[in-house]
């Protein structure tokens, strides 16, 4: 086990300031990154692995009593901050009412990290946990120092030490000073899962209220002193620039203080915003250059013509060709999906004061350091002297890893020479997205005479997102990774596609973001196969929720589903036994909850799909009925998934809800799609979500485990659209290879 | 310089005639809980009452509102909605609760003129737009606080759900 001195740093001492006031008096514990982390990354600068270790999180128990937890990681509605501090409390034996959660402050030192992959509670689990144990046993220590007596004599609960023999016992908030001055433990003592009295439990999220009273601060909703405001023109085609404009008449507008080139576009800064609109207008950009994206009907031609020709062998499981090339039943098809939007509620935004070489930005991110990296980089400052101010996020799904609008803000900021709050308007959200990427896909397989598939070969072909790299990859990772040219693994850390998988990229020219998730299969299949085809396009391309699960599982668990059928098996069954484990425990728990087999009336149709994705394994049983106009109704969907041990079943479940109808709405409607080297696309009027009245019933059952917890962000996103085109095909009999299903 | 009944008090604001209400009060007058997400009225996260009415305030102009009462989040949540403020936080609707503002105000408006309404009443009233996917517990919370605003007190609203 590491020892507390190394993951964990008394901060009492210290004069904190965050959110602007100064932290002063009671127990301040800091979370410090992985040594190992630090360690590889100042070895490869050829300096000494002894380098001051950098600041994650940290708590506070202030002299009232209250417990604060600052985090780096980010809330986007997925609640993870009142998850991590349930760990806290936990171990520190506190009322869940005393406890608060607020975003850090991001300076000093770069650190690599991200919030996303559903990586955080993995990545947080034991540290926060070792923050709690350790601030508790200080107290009690300071309580045995304040009475004089053994500290094993002492115990703590609900926020207060006691001395049992005595009769006397004092709160934390008395204790907390005194606290401080204790020695970090050299031994933790953590309590075992049976004791858990908020692990586990449905405790009611922290950053609610706020969110329901219209309280709740969004990077949108930042007010800095003297700060303008500056709407965007942005040009259509990837990499274009403004040709010609209108400068005099917007100049001549009412509030309007600059006219800023930023790149991508121009930024026009008001006193107000509607004031920065209507001059936009007025200037009316006339844009050129850039690299068009590739129409999507051209793109499909392409993706379809890169499967005629075997692609780079990303993964192989025994010889899938030989199997291919000796049978006789070898089944065959190809899919196909679009390019997706993130489409947060929340229009990228960010405000930035720019002073010298130094910048304060005000906003939301999924990738902290790279976005300091990033803007130090646009204005020439070192990246250190960036200061992020994260708030809440009004949603993210992988778009908030990106930097682009960050650095808008600072360039428009360092133009005008006064805080600036920079606004997209959705169709600047729209059209100017990093995108799930539009992929197609050719299978292959065979059954055996068992009727079992004995060979699966899977080749996707799709975009190169090796243009989002620099934003999330940020400067520490992507210099390790350079010099040392091998991965690093500091387990549990670091999202394991990091470490792993980005420099499998580079070398073997295969995308992740494209081919990740898929094969080898969770299937006993003997012979598989994936193969990748890069197919150029300039479109953005970019982290979203569950990619590339998002589509391959589509791919996978359709096909497979046709495998079913063409084994003349029952899908539910087929799959069944080709899975063993855990997997069969979720796949048999979601048939069980829709009553599989149970024959529907009213035309309605079942069908199922499962995948299992950073260690967690989810199935679903969606229930339709098709319309006359042929449109599929989904009535119910059926959900088991296996997490691990579970922090907040009521988070589990609102994470899964949501995930089922973040995929429901790409399979049902998400189309973006590219005509004259532009997306046509440009707000919710053509990207449409599902309202109210389109959502199904949502039944969910979690799977018992005392095994380490996984992710719960993603996982239940990927089987949804197969399951639902798989029920499409009960009703009707008709196979769609295509999304939107709608 | 306009003036307007905002959350029953008279302000004044200097804003040109054509800005839309979302951006009077957002920009001019500091109140955010009102949130700008489409700008076409398509979404309803910038829900307001005008005379008790739910409207989208992206594509109502300053002029429209001359004379009118206006209530934001800030006062419905505390003030007329909190049954549906209480509903919300019992059923833990929210997730990044960038559209829950705008989802309370149109509730709150649906509820003031229909008490209990069925469930394609709350599909036909209740369009607005959610992200995160919390549309299942939207309408749960919505039942209960008619079912609260039936029993006439806050208590069905209170009870925590399990």
């Amino acid at each position: 086990m590491t020892r507390p001195a190394e993951t964990l740093v008394n901060l009492s001492r210290r004069r904190f300031v965050q959110g602007g006031s100064l932290l002063v008096g009671g127990l301040v514990l800091g979370v410090l990154a992985p040594r190992s982390l630090a360690g590889a990354a100042s070895t490869a600068e050829g300096a000494t692995a002894t380098s001051d270790p950098e600041l994650g999180s940290w708590l506070r128990i202030a002299p009232d009593g209250r417990v604060t937890v600052w985090v780096e990681k980010a809330e986007m509605g997925q609640g993870i901050h009142s998850s991590l501090a349930a760990l806290v409390a936990e171990e520190l034996d506190v009322p869940w009412d005393r406890l608060a959660v607020e975003s850090r402050t991001f300076d000093g030192p770069l650190r690599p990290g991200i919030t996303g992959a559903s990586m955080s509670i993995r990545e947080s689990f034991m540290p926060m946990r070792r923050a709690g144990a350790a601030a508790r046993t200080m107290l009690i220590g300071a309580a045995a120092a304040t009475w004089a007596v053994p500290a094993a004599e002492c115990t703590a609960a609900q926020g207060r030490v006691r001395h049992e023999r005595s009769g006397r016992s004092l709160g934390y908030g008395e204790l907390a000073a005194r606290a401080a001055a204790q020695p970090l433990p050299a031994e933790l003592v953590f309590k075992s899962p049976k004791a858990f009295a908020l692990i586990g439990k449905s405790l009611p999220r922290l950053d609610i209220p706020a969110k329901v009273s219209g309280a709740a601060s969004f990077g949108i909703d930042v007010k800095v002193e003297g700060m303008l405001h500056a709407a965007t023109g942005l040009a259509p085609v990837p990499g274009g620039e403004v040709e010609s404009a209108d400068y005099e008449s917007a100049r001549a507008q009412p509030g309007v203080r600059g006219i800023v080139a930023i790149p991508g576009g121009v930024a026009v800064v008001a006193d107000h915003y509607w004031q920065a609109r209507k001059a936009l207008a007025k200037l009316a950009p006339v844009y050129s250059g850039g690299t068009p994206a590739v129409d999507t009907p051209a793109y499909s031609k392409l993706l379809h013509e890169a499967l005629e020709t075997p692609g780079l062998v990303a993964g192989e499981t025994g010889d899938a060709d030989a199997a291919l090339a000796g049978s006789e039943r070898v089944i065959e098809a190809r899919y196909e999906v679009p390019w997706l939007a993130h489409a947060t509620l929340e229009p990228m935004n960010c405000t930035a004061s720019v002073r010298g070489d130094r910048c304060e930005l005000w906003t939301s991110s999924q990738s902290p350091s790279g976005l300091r990296n990033d803007v130090g980089a646009a204005l020439g400052i070192d990246p250190e002297h960036v200061t992020l101010h994260a708030t809440l996020m009004g949603g993210a799904f992988g778009r908030r890893v990106e930097t682009d609008t960050a650095v808008q803000a600072a360039l428009a900021s360092r133009s005008v020479g006064r805080p600036v709050k920079l606004v997209w308007s959705r169709e600047d959200d729209m059209r100017h997205d990093f995108y799930r990427p539009a992929c197609a896909a050719r299978m292959k397989a065979v059954i055996d005479a068992a009727g079992r598939p004995s060979a699966f070969l899977l080749h996707v072909a799709g975009p190169w997102s090796d243009r989002t790299l620099p934003s999330w990859a940020n400067g520490a990772i992507g210099a390790a990774q350079k010099r040392l040219g091998s991965p690093l693994a500091p387990e549990g850390y670091l999202p394991d596609f990091v470490w792993w998988r980005l420099p499998q990229v580079m070398r073997s020219g295969v995308d992740w973001i494209v081919s990740g998730n898929a094969p080898p299969l969770n299937y006993t299949v003997p012979r598989q196969r994936l193969e990748y085809s890069h197919v150029e396009n300039a479109l953005p391309v970019g982290w979203w929720r569950a990619v590339p699960a998002s589509q391959n599982a589509f791919f996978v668990e359709s096909f497979v589903d046709e495998l079913a059928h063409a084994a003349s098996a029952d899908p539910y069954e087929f799959r069944r036994g080709l899975l063993g484990g855990r997997d069969r425990e979720v796949l048999d728990r979601a048939a069980e909850l829709a009553s599989w087999g149970r024959p529907r009336s009213d035309g309605r149709a079942l069908g199922i799909a499962q995948y299992a994705m950073v260690g967690t394994r989810v199935c679903e049983v969606a229930e339709l009925s098709v319309g006359e106009s042929g449109e599929p109704k989904v009535h119910r969907v059926y959900c088991a998934i296996d997490c691990g041990l579970v922090v907040n079943p009521d988070t589990v479940r609102a994470q899964v809800e949501g995930s089922i109808l973040f995929g429901l709405t790409a399979a049902l409607r998400g189309r973006i799609t590219v005509r004259n080297g532009a997306v046509e696309q440009g707000n919710f009027h053509d990207y449409r979500l599902l309202r109210l009245a389109e959502t199904p019933e949502i039944e969910i059952s979690i799977l018992d485990s005392r095994e380490a917890p996984t992710g719960v962000g993603e996982p239940a996103t990927p089987p949804i659209a197969p399951a639902v085109a798989n029920a499409l095909f009960a009703a009707t009999r008709r196979r769609i290879r295509t999304l939107p299903l709608a | 310089m306009p003036l307007l009944h905002l959350n029953g008090t008279p302000t004044r604001v200097d804003a040109d005639d054509d800005t839309p209400l979302l951006w009077v009060l957002r920009d001019h007058l500091g109140l955010t809980g009102t949130k700008f997400a489409c700008g076409i009225g398509e979404c309803g996260a910038c829900t307001i009452h005008l005379d008790g009415q739910a409207v989208r305030a992206c594509v109502v102009p300053l002029s429209a509102a001359s004379g009118k009462q206006i209530r934001t989040i800030e006062a419905v949540a505390a003030g007329e909605g909190a049954r549906i403020a209480k509903a919300w936080i019992a059923e833990q609707v929210p997730q990044c609760g960038y559209c829950q503002p705008g989802m309370i105000m149109a509730v709150s408006a649906l509820l003031a003129s229909n008490a209990d309404p069925s469930d394609a009443e709350i599909d036909a009233a209740v369009t607005n737009l959610c992200r995160c996917g919390t549309q299942p517990r939207i309408r749960r919370a919505i039942q209960r606080a008619a079912r609260a605003r039936a029993a006439g007190s806050t208590k069905a609203a209170d009870d925590a759900t399990g």
